[in-house]
């Protein structure tokens, strides 16, 4: 009987991004929702929302969740240098068009539940900083 | 017959109070401020005592707005047709609820209706029916 | 008297006086300790121990016996490290397996002196950590119930369910995952062993801060092996922050004659603002 609830929990978990609860804080620190945004300046900015979980050996996880989003690849995490999170991922904009992202950023102030990745974002010719503070 | 009115009329009367909720609705909803928006879901909190939710809603301008939904209690809401797979992250919802006296993006969902099937779902709202 | 002659008497009649004082202390067989107050803190040599209470059957009590009162006072131990309170089964922190993530959160923990504890919200204490959580626990069992119910003193108010009628864990979609998760227990011997699973991730499950995830299935053994002596031991299995399983615990302390007072975490917490680290 434990199986079956081990079983059950197992497929939800590691069905990408099922309705199962991603509250979490105190687990694994890039699982939940992240808000933020991306730009070459302060003034020109574009809004990011990523949602990840760990399915105990990789980060999966989407980008802009709903008719634009796109699934999160070549995830990395480096817990011993600073947390250095990698993904790279198609975006898609309003017009239909696409262009690759790839993000490269550290998880400040890990133990807080108002944890924020910040780091640089290139998107197809530019590249610009990146921030995104972890929901709760 | 008498026995079966009474059951009815009690039904009825049981149906149409509010559901009780830990605090006051009123004390944190304007029940004249109507929200009926679309968007992206992004978070789903399937807890007590109140379940919420999250989707972002993004304007022409490509301004994007996170707003949270609470809904009843995961037992109320079982009651009226959820289960906790019905809605996931990245799903189309429409939302009607009416605002939060505090303003923000932030509201009380009275039905949600899932864009992909149609559904049109109560939210066993603490306001009642 | 010459003053040399004086010392040596003065000695030999501390060493025998602290013989006698000695020869008071519990068996062997369970750790020497000071006894526990409600606040957690020492207050002297413990007493004699009188044998387990039990239950009619024959299986341990885990309350005070027929007509006594008290409590365990569960302020202090934990499940790494062998000192003090804790087994000398323990492993040390080096030792742990962690996954590399959950090491690092780990040492972010201890780094900002764990100010990002949950606990000092009025989060429950889950786990292994509702048994270090300090003003003192009772587990009572109720066997009309086929239940054991633990209770803590502190905290915000808990009481844990422990099923003891052989059902298993839920295997519905629509189990929500707890902060004391889904218990069940069965008397092997002189030992409750209880597993659990169904844990959510917003608490620590001990005060060190040792990371888990929704995987985790705990495996506790609870055993009294005499009246003021409960032994606990923890096995995390959890597969997502740790390379194995890993076993750690602690004894706890009967306080006698006394009872918890009423304790809401929530009452008028002013902590947390001001909780900053380094």
């Amino acid at each position: 009987m434990r199986m079956r609830f081990r079983a059950v929990a197992a497929l939800i978990l590691l069905s990408p991004l099922s309705s199962y609860v991603l509250v979490a804080q105190e687990g694994h620190p890039l699982r939940g929702t992240w808000h933020g945004s991306w730009g070459v300046n302060a003034a020109e900015r574009t809004p990011v929302t990523l949602v990840m979980d760990w399915d105990g050996a990789n980060i999966t996880g989407i980008m802009n969740p709903g008719a634009r989003s796109s699934p999160l690849e070549k995830t990395s995490l480096d817990p011993a240098a600073m947390w250095q999170f990698h993904f790279e991922a198609n975006y898609k904009d309003r017009t239909g068009g696409t262009a690759r992202v790839m993000v490269d950023a550290k998880i400040q102030d890990v133990t807080s539940p108002h944890r924020a990745l910040v780091g640089t974002w290139t998107q197809g010719e530019k590249k610009g900083d990146f921030k995104a503070v972890r929901d709760n | 017959m008498k026995l079966r009115l009474v059951f009815a009329v009690l039904v009825i009367a049981a149906t149409s109070l509010p559901t009780w909720a830990h605090h006051s609705f009123a004390a944190e909803y304007d029940g004249k401020k109507t929200v009926k928006l679309t968007g992206a879901v992004t978070k789903i909190d399937w807890s007590n005592p109140h379940v919420y939710f999250f989707i972002d809603v993004e304007d022409e301008s490509g301004h994007v707005a996170n707003w949270a939904f609470e809904m009843g209690a995961p037992g109320a809401l079982k009651n009226t047709g959820w289960t906790r797979t019905s809605m996931k992250i990245g799903d189309l919802v429409t939302v009607e609820g009416t605002q939060a006296k505090d303003g923000g993006t932030h509201a009380n969902a009275r039905a949600v209706t899932l864009t992909a099937t149609g559904q049109r779902l109560g939210a066993a709202s603490s306001q009642g029916k | 008297m010459r003053p040399h002659t004086f010392i040596l008497l003065s000695l030999a009649a501390a060493t025998t006086l602290g013989t006698l004082v000695f020869a008071q202390a519990p068996a062997a067989s369970t750790p020497a300790g000071p006894t526990g107050t409600r606040t957690g803190r020492a207050s002297g040599v413990r007493p004699p121990s009188a044998p387990t209470p039990r239950w009619p059957d024959g299986h341990p009590m885990l309350s005070a016996g027929p007509g006594k009162t008290g409590f365990w006072n569960s302020g202090t131990g934990g499940l790494t490290g062998k000192n003090g309170m804790n087994l000398p089964t323990n492993l040390e922190i080096g030792e742990v397996p962690f996954q590399p993530w959950a090491k690092a959160l780990y040492e972010a923990r201890r780094a900002d002196q764990q100010k990002n504890d949950p606990h000092a919200r009025c989060v429950p204490p889950g786990g292994p950590r509702q048994f270090h959580t300090p003003y003192g626990l009772q587990l009572y069992e109720l066997p009309e119930a086929k239940r054991v119910l633990v209770l803590s003193g502190g905290g915000p108010r808990t009481w844990r369910v422990i099923y003891m009628d052989g059902r298993p864990h839920p295997t519905s979609d629509d189990f929500i995952p707890t902060f004391l998760g889904h218990s069940v227990g069965k008397w092997e011997g002189e030992t409750l062993v209880v597993d659990s699973v169904g844990f959510n991730e917003q608490f620590w499950f001990a005060r060190a801060g040792y990371p888990h995830t929704e995987s985790l299935h705990l495996i506790e053994r609870i055993s009294r092996p005499d009246y003021n002596t409960l032994k606990y031991e923890a096995t995390i299995d959890d597969p997502k922050a740790y390379t194995k399983s890993w076993t750690g615990g602690h004894y706890i302390y009967w306080v006698p004659d006394e009872d918890f007072e009423e304790y809401f975490c929530q009452d008028n917490n002013r902590d947390p603002s001001h909780l900053v680290g380094q």
